[in-house]
């Protein structure tokens, strides 16, 4: 079978993946410039990477030589992680915008499995709900407070929405990455349902729902309204667009965001969110230099607040290094089987190609083979406000831990 | 026996199968009837331009106006439309849904269709009456809201009602005044009742007291003829010690279980006394608030019902003195708590208050070292009582001095964020009146005097009671004290007030300091409630349907609260609340079936996570999860709110007719029509 | 809120859903139309259950529908006739708000009221105050366009 794949914009990830289909008897062509290519008859065609308007014609071209065509990780479906630029006015568009009819497979990183599947054609079995599979347990009580990472990470038995975090494991599949067992709330990559962000934040309001909410009554005689000052409880979700709508800004039925920015797309992303969300966006969406960057971040905010760092935690970050290293060098060669063993090392070490077992001060999990997990334990920290910088990112934040700015170096 | 009885007798009784009517199979056929209603809609809306813009909506096959659609002619025009032209939803513009929305859903249901297929559009209070002066507007409006109801109209399900069978007994949990008041409500109606009280006797806070306000009567001659009657009725069987273990089950049918403590006393117990009276245990005897003591086999007091001794096990140092010296060998150590199961119709919560405890306010020293003469007032309703171990006299319990001076504080522990009740008890500024003027009777050469915050005596009655406790010489002086002080040589004590009408800082001398304490709700409410599965209003006690238009029912289908439960009452509010919850219990009960509109949230097992949230969000308590770990709708128990539906983080629960898709179609033409995207 | 002419607003938005509950919500609409109690014919009024029921999916239904301004009316707080209705709804709508914030918008177009059923003036008062805060909105330049 005639495989060709297409990289369109952003993150390569789920576009190198693909690599490992060669190990399934495919002629696989990786195109990491559709804009240059001639145009032929192929059997299938695999778009990855987030599509902008612009890209509507090249699409069409695609889809006018291909019997089928596949869209393939969330960029492409449903705008990933880069839709969250749609907040400052990018114009990052879901494929079923321009193509409706396209197989979609979501994920970040999607899962290649899944792939073969879909190009093989028959029916691909559905995966159970995560929560079905999670080892946490909920019991979906009523919230007195909202935490946030940074507070806690003892407790290894209950939901993390019973903990106050957000985890959208309620509207996800089960999948590979799988970053509940990393320490992670599911960042719902995989939802079941349209509109996913939405039906969350219904959800959420709920559990939040027995604090008291602030009103004020109306001079009109109507008793209450509500009030327009935040309360604790809206305090404490400094950013719903980021933890809802994490990616599917662009599908979930929410305007474009207005706020202007000069920033780069990449930039316009980082605004905004949290800084223990940080690395963990910069795992998902850094591409082949995913650990480069996210290290680079997490070690600059660790220099200028001060975060311990121990020995064993620095050499697991030095072999991240090496293996991303390896990782390119497999990509280069288009050797899959080199590809598979480097990224299975990886996952050993970070959890998952998202990197959720990475954090400020160390990792989250035990790794896995390595003895004593207190000499590489994350802890829980406070947040200082300031501006941080290294080689290639500045950024600062403000005193609830979110990124006002960031400026990434040309190249990085 | 009445044509209708004769239908409910020989009808079948639907018994718990879950059903789903669903959408009729039929293609939607609408009818749309706009109506004049004189000139109140025809003369703002024109009313003929809305039906006839109607008529070219999808599968509206007649679209008519007419002067008054509930007259006899206008439902005439549905029954011919049914049943001419095959109209099989019906949907009528005019007024609200409460005045004749019942009035054409009858209608149709006469004509054989589900009246649940009946849409009424408001473009009456909604349109007409609002927006006389912008015609062209209004008719705008009322064709947008005719577009929504036909759109709405076109994905109705029918529902079904369904009959469900109620078992004819109930349960009562607590013997107080208005457990006791409901319980024989109840059963003279002819229900068997199952009385439940967690202590070794009957009639609640109400036998402490020494008198009653306003008129000084004896409350144990007021109460003795219903703990008599309660006790000795044929339908009502009493259990003491007695407390709830498990609660299944939902409206008309609950299974309960419950755990009865042994008395380890026989009932040919004589109520001698001889038992008690050789005990060598002497302990401070809890119905008397600490003021006399008792034996570790005892009875609370003289008239206590049952009146059957009882030994508490924890106290007891198992001596078998009382074993040997018993005339009928009614003293068994050997016996065992037993657990019953009860099927019951309906509950009746009266598990009462507990007067707060004082401790917790520092200033104030009560029951600490040194400060014995600082008592609550139900402490001294039991000085004044004609049982109490004084001899109904007023005494000091440091020295057994008759008092020269005594102050009384108000709102200790209401009103009073610090320990976190805002509310007013209610009562307090009546008892501590009541009691001053019992004092001042006695004593007239006594200082009695109240330290309130605001007085509140409302009510028939009761400003004269006032103003009797005033003219016999009792102070009021209008402020909080501070602190309560104890002379570290004389030990006298005295109450630190700034009377805050005259501005003054005022340091009184007080022989005994007697504190208003609030009520508060009773141990173990909590567990009681989970069992219940009812909420709790934020003051902690049991929350009620609606403040005003249901105070009894509570937030589940069949169970009832009575009296205090619910918060601070007085006796009479206590009996006619706890009269009103008995006859609610009653109604499905002597009835012998409830009837429920199948007006349910549906769950699609296919989306469901299981994570239980909708669980949590349902205030009745109708979801469960069932053995395989998935949520369950109880039907009967479900008030049909769809709180659940919002909670769902994937959309699976939806109440049925107003499903998400259902709304989004109404919502559509109100919101505007949707935006038109051409590209 | 804040000092806008209503008057300049007018022509510039002419929906606006209202979510009323059956109880309190609606019993109010229809103490005010029996008082003939006049008010904006853009109100427009949706019976649900309670507005407990009402979640995002419904709001953000009826902005993408053309809604230039949804808004839950409710019974009283302590007061909802399902026990905690209306506080759900008050929750989910201040999340909203801020996310329409977070967004770039106004948060004054979607809203959260109660209104007592006996008193026709609760209901039209809240509907002015919609009207008002969703001015506000307009003059800002905050409110939600639909895009294609």
């Amino acid at each position: 079978m005639n495989v060709k794949v297409f990289q369109f914009n952003g993150c390569n990830k789920c576009f190198h993946e693909t690599i490992l289909l060669k190990q399934n008897d495919m002629e696989v062509e990786l195109i990491s410039n559709p804009k240059d290519w001639k145009g032929e008859k192929i059997d299938v065609a695999v778009v990855s990477g987030y599509l902008l308007p612009e890209d509507k014609e090249i699409l069409l071209n695609i889809q006018s030589n291909a019997n089928k065509l596949i869209a393939y990780g969330d960029c492409t479906t449903t705008g990933g992680i880069f839709g969250l630029a749609n907040q400052k006015g990018a114009n990052i568009t879901p494929i079923s915008k321009i193509i409706p009819e396209s197989f979609k497979i979501n994920g970040c990183l999607a899962e290649i499995e899944e792939l073969t599947a879909t190009i093989k054609g028959g029916e691909v079995d559905k995966p159970p709900s995560l929560c079905k599979v999670c080892k946490r347990r909920s019991t979906c009580e009523y919230l007195d407070e909202v935490h946030r990472q940074i507070d806690i990470f003892e407790n290894e038995e209950a939901c993390f929405n019973d903990l106050g975090f957000l985890c959208n494991g309620y509207i996800a599949t089960e999948c590979k990455e799988r970053c509940v067992d990393y320490g992670t709330q599911c960042r719902g990559c995989k939802p079941i349902i349209d509109r996913s962000g939405v039906r969350m934040l219904g959800m959420f309001g709920t559990l939040m729902g027995n604090v008291e909410v602030a009103t004020e009554a109306s001079k009109y005689g109507a008793t209450d309204k509500l009030a327009d000052k935040d309360d604790d409880m809206t305090e404490s979700l400094p950013d719903i667009v980021g933890n809802f709508f994490r990616f599917s800004l662009p599908t979930s039925g929410l305007p474009k965001g207005r706020i202007h920015s000069k920033g780069s797309i990449l930039e316009n992303v980082f605004t905004g969110r949290l800084i223990e969300e940080f690395p963990l966006i910069t795992g998902l969406l850094g591409g082949d230099n995913s650990i480069s960057m996210t290290l680079s971040i997490i070690e600059a905010y660790e220099k200028g607040a001060e975060i311990e760092v121990n020995e064993q935690t620095k050499q697991y970050r030095q072999k991240l290094r090496s293996l991303e290293k390896e990782l390119k060098n497999a990509i280069d060669a288009q050797d899959a089987e080199k590809y598979k063993d480097v990224t299975e090392k990886i996952r050993k070490i970070a959890g998952n190609m998202n990197l959720s077992n990475v954090f400020y001060g160390g990792f989250k999990t035990p790794i896995d083979g390595a003895d004593n997990f207190d000499d590489y334990k994350a802890e829980p920290f406070e947040i200082k406000e300031g501006t941080y910088k290294n080689g290639i990112v500045e950024f600062s934040i403000d005193s609830k831990g979110v990124i006002k700015e960031i400026k990434i170096k040309e190249g990085a | 026996m009445t044509v209708k009885d004769e239908k409910i007798k020989n009808s079948e009784l639907a018994e718990g199968s879950q059903e789903k009517m669903g959408f009729p199979e039929d293609e939607p056929r609408i009818g749309v009837y706009v109506c004049h209603c004189g000139h109140n809609i025809a003369g703002t809306v024109d009313v003929a331009e809305v039906a006839e813009s109607a008529s070219n909506l999808p599968n509206v096959v007649e679209a008519k106006h007419y002067m008054f659609m509930c007259s006899k002619p206008g439902v005439q025009l549905l029954k011919d439309d049914i049943k001419e032209k095959g109209v099989n939803r019906t949907v009528v513009a005019s007024c609200s849904k409460n005045q004749h929305g019942r009035t054409f859903a009858r209608t149709i249901e006469e004509m054989g269709l589900n009246k649940h297929l009946h849409q009424q559009v408001n473009v009456r209070e909604f349109c007409s009456w609002v927006h006389k002066k912008d015609k062209d507007k209004a008719t705008e409006k009322a064709k947008k809201l005719v577009e929504a109801g036909v759109n709405r109209a076109r994905k109705l399900e029918e529902v079904e009602t369904k009959k469900i069978r109620t078992t004819k007994a109930a349960l009562v949990i607590g013997a107080g005044i208005a457990g006791l008041r409901a319980t024989y409500d109840i059963a003279e109606l002819g229900i068997p009742v199952y009385l439940i009280e967690r202590n070794s006797t009957i009639g609640g806070h109400m036998t402490r007291l020494n008198k009653t306000f306003p008129t000084n009567e004896c409350p144990q001659c007021s109460i003795s003829p219903l703990t008599n009657g309660v006790a000795n009725h044929p339908l009502v069987e009493l259990y003491t010690n007695a407390q709830i273990k498990s609660v299944e089950g939902s409206m008309g049918n609950y299974e309960i279980e419950v755990e009865i403590k042994p008395r380890y006393v026989k009932d040919n117990c004589t109520s001698c006394g001889e038992c008690e009276a050789n005990c060598p245990v002497e302990v401070p005897s809890e119905w008397d608030k600490g003021m006399s003591t008792r034996g570790a086999i005892y009875k609370a007091y003289p008239q206590a019902i049952p009146a059957t001794y009882v030994r508490s096990k924890k106290d007891c140092i198992e001596c078998n003195t009382c074993i040997n010296i018993c005339p009928v060998q009614a003293v068994d150590f050997s016996q065992e708590p037993e657990t019953k199961t009860f099927k019951v119709g309906s509950i009746v919560v009266a598990a009462g208050y507990e007067e707060y405890d004082p401790t917790e306010i520092d200033a104030y020293h009560y029951g600490q070292e040194g400060y014995d003469d600082i008592i609550t007032q139900l402490q001294l309703e039991r000085m004044l009582g004609p049982t109490s171990m004084t001899g109904s006299e007023v005494m000091r319990p440091s020295d057994g001095k008759i008092p020269k001076k005594v102050v009384m504080i108000q709102c200790v522990g209401s009103r009073n964020e610090q320990v976190g009740n805002k509310y007013c008890t209610g009562v307090c500024c009546k008892f501590a009146t009541k009691n001053a003027g019992l004092v001042k009777d006695m004593y007239p050469d006594a200082d009695v005097t109240i330290c309130y915050i605001d007085m509140r005596t409302p009510g028939l009655n009761f400003e004269e009671y006032y103003k009797a406790a005033q003219e016999k010489g009792v102070r009021y002086i209008r402020g909080r004290p501070s602190e309560i002080l104890k002379d570290p040589i004389s030990g006298d004590l005295s109450v630190i007030v700034e009377d805050t009408l005259s501005q003054t800082p005022l340091k009184l001398k007080a022989d005994l300091v007697v504190l208003s304490a609030a009520m508060v709700p009773p141990e173990g409410i909590g567990p009681l409630g989970s069992k219940l599965k009812i909420l709790r209003s934020k003051e902690g006690f049991f929350k009620e349907f609606h403040i005003k238009m249901n105070p009894t029912a509570s937030s589940k289908g069949g169970i009832y609260l009575a009296g205090t439960i619910q918060g601070p009452k007085d006796i009479s509010e206590t009996v006619a609340h706890a009269g009103n919850a008995a006859a609610l219990a009653a109604q499905p009960l002597v009835k012998g079936y409830i009837e429920k509109e199948m007006l349910i949230p549906y769950i699609d097992y296919d989306l469901c996570m299981d994570c239980g949230m909708c669980i949590t969000a349902c205030n009745p308590a109708a979801i469960s999860m069932n053995e395989d770990g998935r949520p369950d709708v109880n039907e009967v128990a479900c008030k049909s709110c769809g709180i659940c539906m919002p909670a769902c983080p994937t959309g699976a629960i939806q109440l049925l007719n107003f499903r998400d898709d259902q709304l989004l179609d109404e919502i559509v033409p109100i919101a505007g029509g949707g935006v038109v995207c051409n590209e | 809120m804040s000092s806008c002419d209503i008057n300049e607003c007018e022509g510039k938005y002419d929906n606006i859903v209202v979510f009323m509950c059956n109880e309190c919500g609606q019993g109010s609409a229809n103490t005010a139309g029996v008082g003939r109690m006049p008010y904006d014919p853009s109100v427009r009024i949706v019976r649900v259950q309670c507005t407990g029921q009402i979640g995002p999916i419904q709001i953000m239904d009826a902005l993408n529908n053309g809604a230039d301004a949804v808004s839950c009316v409710g019974c009283c707080i302590g007061a909802c006739h399902f026990f905690n209705g209306n506080l759900l709804s008050m929750r989910r709508i201040k999340l909203m708000k801020k996310m329409f914030k977070e967004l770039g918008y106004s948060d004054q177009f979607i809203n959260q009221y109660t209104s007592r059923a006996a008193e026709g003036e609760t209901a039209v008062g809240d509907f002015e105050d919609i009207v008002e805060r969703l001015c506000t909105a307009i003059t800002e330049g905050g409110t939600f366009e639909n895009e294609c």
